[in-house]
């Protein structure tokens, strides 16, 4: 288990600094340069020479990367151009107020998809099956922002609905809190709900053809016996992995729905920067964002291993 | 003598079916036998052609053009003029989502074919060569999968930023054009978006090749003499075929949805073009009292062709190897 988990931190360092590296250089590729992007063409050779002290764009590149990196370990991760504040500090006020959502929102779509998903497995090639699989087709294909648009366009017009305007913290006032983040929740979790059912009723398909299952019946055991015990144990392990591989699909998700319900998480702040040009803000907030995802996909491995015996030998 | 009889019928139902016809017969019969056992999958395959044909004849389809306006019907109710109604600029809405299918049609194919050159380059090296090429590869698509695609893309969208005149690409060359914002946006799109989508498509190719390489035709190929070159193109490609179809088809409705969402943020295709993702967020938000269907149109075409797609997919994957059942 020990050499599992140090190969594993190993990897993820090595893919961190892959992250950090890219987050780097698509920063760097602006076409013209970063400081003409933010003054303009305008500007005088001056106000160029001035606005690249002030971000650290005078040294060479290795050196630029080595001291933002330095400065991402120690916490720092800059001065929005924009709002002259600590970025980490906006990060640490609303990166809660994402994970938050995107966790109510898994949370939505594992109670919604993995029970149609196994009695979609079970009932195979029944009218149940069919549509089951059509409605995670359909949930997968209609676009959050469509029923994020139309709960609100809607909303408004037949009941009077409008998102709170100011966010509350699930600390202070539980209940506000969830008034803001259900309708989003709910919709991104409704979204993800498709491909999630898809995946528990292949594993559970394939676990309920193996063998031991057939022994079981054999023997038996009751249905309810048999889907419990035996055969969602064995499923459960593969749809834990899918369900991490949905971290980042479900960032994509908040993005939008953060924007359109005014929910002041990350997702907001990233297309506020990127409306303003704010390039050390869109830096940091990638970073966070791919950070989450990376910690979220070392999780799920290693509680894979844990719960499945075999890959620690492999 | 049964067995007999039973090999005549199937020889001579091979030689009825499938030497003495024309190609063109030969696919349409199987098209109609996939219709008939796949019906879902073959209804999202005519909401495939219809979004085609709307796409490729817009110009003939649409009444009116897409920035056409109409200042005598301001956000008007569907009517024999105008089927969907107008928007608040008096563009017919139908019109404006019948040309939209033609930018999603070309985002979604345009991304799928780089995608698939991509992951396909990327999937298939690391799978055949393996050792530290498959490291290497293996170690740059964990760093491009930690991204959030959509987020990947509004970067990108921000760092090289929307044109706002015409510019001259590829001068000194023949391939020597000019191009007007709308379509250098597209272009970026397609690359941008093929890019990111890569990443989880060349790890299925890779085990794909994998599985592929282990055969033993493959070891004989080389035990013959056959380059690895001829390897590749000969034998692992087309055997890895079906796989890239499916996962092309599947990927086409997500390069829709994430095109839409894109053009939703305003990051998109830039106006006047319509792009039914922009066509949400620009009106339907703003004229929420007056006209509240315009939020429902757009939304509609862009279910309906992720649907389509999807469904289709599905089918393919299916019929071609059932082995990639809700691997995606």
């Amino acid at each position: 288990m020990g050499q599992y988990l140090v190969r594993r931190l190993l990897l993820m360092a090595i893919t961190l600094l892959g992250v950090t590296f890219l987050v780097f250089a698509i920063l760097r590729m602006v076409p013209g340069g970063v400081e003409n992007a933010i003054l303009g063409e305008q500007a005088t050779p001056e106000q160029f020479k001035i606005l690249r002290h002030q971000l650290g764009l005078d040294a060479p590149i290795p050196v630029q990367y080595v001291n933002w990196l330095k400065g991402v370990l120690h916490g720092d991760l800059g001065q929005s151009l924009v709002t002259h504040r600590v970025i980490s500090g906006d990060i640490r006020d609303r990166l809660p107020v994402t994970l938050q959502l995107g966790l109510m929102a898994l949370v939505v779509s594992i109670l919604i998809a993995i029970p149609v998903g196994l009695i979609a497995a079970i009932r195979q090639d029944t009218l149940g099956d069919y549509t089951a699989r059509t409605f995670a087709i359909v949930a997968l294909s209609i676009p959050g922002f469509w029923i994020g648009t139309l709960v609100i366009t809607f909303g408004a017009r037949l009941f009077g609905y409008a998102p709170p305007l100011t966010y509350v913290s699930p600390w202070v006032a539980p209940f506000g809190n969830l008034q803001i983040m259900i309708p989003p929740a709910l919709i991104l979790g409704a979204e993800q709900s498709g491909s999630v059912m898809r995946l528990t009723r292949t594993q559970m398909l394939d676990v309920l053809r193996q063998d031991y299952i057939r022994t079981a019946w054999a023997k038996g055991l009751r249905e309810r016996t048999l889907v419990w015990r035996h055969a969602l144990k064995n499923a459960a392990i593969p749809v834990l992995t899918l369900i991490g591989i949905r971290v980042p699909v479900l960032f994509g998700g908040t993005v939008i729905l953060e924007q359109i319900f005014g929910v002041p998480g990350v997702g907001r702040f990233l297309i506020t920067a990127v409306n303003q040009r704010d390039f050390p803000a869109i830096q940091a907030v990638v970073l966070m964002i791919a950070l989450v995802v990376i910690l979220s996909n070392l999780f799920v491995d290693l509680t894979y291993s844990f719960l499945d015996p075999r890959i620690k030998f492999s | 003598m049964a067995v007999t009889s039973q090999i005549d019928l199937a020889e001579g139902s091979l030689l009825r079916g499938q030497r003495e016809q024309f190609p063109l017969v030969r696919w349409g019969r199987s098209i109609a036998r996939f219709a008939q056992h796949k019906p879902l999958a073959a209804f999202g395959g005519v909401i495939v052609l219809v979004m085609f044909v709307a796409a490729l004849g817009a110009s003939r389809i649409a009444p009116y053009g897409y920035d056409v306006r109409d200042y005598h019907s301001l956000l008007a109710n569907p009517s024999f003029s105008h089927l969907l109604g107008t928007d608040d600029v008096g563009r017919d809405i139908f019109s404006r989502i019948v040309y939209g299918a033609r930018v999603s049609i070309i985002v979604g194919f345009g991304t799928v074919i780089i995608s698939t050159l991509v992951a396909g380059a990327v999937g298939v090296s690391a799978g055949y060569f393996g050792g530290w090429v498959d490291l290497v590869a293996q170690r740059i698509v964990d760093v491009w999968l930690s991204f959030p695609p959509l987020l990947l893309l509004i970067v990108f969208a921000a760092v090289f930023g929307t044109p706002t005149t015409p510019k001259l690409f590829f001068d000194h060359t023949p391939l020597k054009m000019i191009l007007d914002p709308a379509e250098i946006r597209t272009a970026q799109i397609i690359l941008y978006l093929g890019l990111v989508l890569s990443g989880g498509s060349s790890r299925v190719f890779r085990s794909a090749v994998i599985s592929i390489r282990n055969n033993q035709y493959i070891e004989a190929a080389r035990a013959i003499g056959a380059n690895h070159v001829r390897v590749i193109f000969h034998y692992i490609l087309p055997n890895v075929m079906p796989v890239m179809l499916v996962i092309a088809t599947v990927q086409l409705g997500l390069a829709i949805l994430i095109e839409a969402s894109l053009s939703f943020l305003s990051f998109g295709i830039p106006p006047p073009v319509p792009a039914w993702g922009s066509m949400l967020s620009g009106n339907a938000t703003q004229f929420v009292n007056r006209a509240p269907i315009l939020a429902v149109w757009p939304g509609l075409a862009i279910s309906l062709a992720v649907f389509g797609f999807n469904m289709l997919g599905d089918g393919l994957r299916d019929v071609l190897d059932p082995r990639l059942r809700g691997s995606q």
